[in-house]
């Protein structure tokens, strides 16, 4: 599985602490709609112009 | 003694009494606080004003400020409110900053640990605030500290167990 939080690897931070970081903060989906929103916006501010 | 122990033990009972006051009055307002997030929300799909979260500040901002009350804030999980006022609204707008001001400055100042993090999922919507471009400096800077700070006791028991990695 390739989006597993398990496979990104920090020096010094061991899996099971990656697991741990992962539980606290997410993998970046709750919240990665509204980061992509904000791509767009920035893309129509620059066509706009 | 025989005067001075009921006594005593009422005051144990009043004690008691008052904690559990304060954890029924943290979870009301918990829950308020959750159904006002949801009020707005639905506020904005309907293309109008979201005021509800605004309209209850003053009371999570009293609630929130006071020290005698971290405990019941903490253990009521009212974190999991706070997470869900910092939310980013259905249209990808940030809620207002006197929301994002004051909740970011409670949880600078909440003793939070990690079991308090994993109940809440606060951690989350916090490192939204670091990755996104729309917050003001100062929150974005909280944000970042924050993280920080509660990754570190994670991260920080690998290199007590392991000194070559200090």
């Amino acid at each position: 599985p390739g989006s597993r939080p398990g496979r990104v690897s920090i020096p010094g931070v061991n899996e099971e602490q990656l697991g741990e970081i992962f539980e606290i903060f997410g993998d970046g989906e709750e919240y990665g709609w509204a980061l992509e929103a904000e791509g767009f916006e920035e893309q129509d501010d620059y066509e706009d112009r | 003694d025989a005067v001075l122990k009921p006594q005593k033990k009422r005051k144990k009972v009043d004690e008691d009494d008052i904690e559990q006051m304060q954890d029924e009055r943290i979870a009301q307002v918990r829950d308020q606080m959750r159904e006002a997030a949801m009020k707005d929300a639905e506020a904005i799909k309907e293309g109008i004003p979201a005021m509800h979260k605004l309209k209850m500040l003053p009371e999570v901002r009293n609630i929130l400020q006071k020290h005698s009350l971290y405990d019941s804030i903490l253990d009521n999980n009212m974190l999991e409110s706070v997470r869900l006022w910092l939310e980013p609204l259905p249209d990808a707008s940030l809620p207002a900053y006197s929301i994002q001001k004051e909740m970011f400055a409670a949880l600078e100042e909440l003793p939070i640990k990690t079991v308090h993090l994993r109940e809440s999922g606060i951690g989350k919507v916090v490192l939204f605030y670091q990755q996104s471009r729309k917050p003001q400096v100062s929150i974005k800077h909280i944000a970042e500290k924050l993280v920080g700070d509660w990754s570190r006791p994670i991260i920080g028991r690998n290199k007590k167990r392991n000194p070559m990695l200090r």
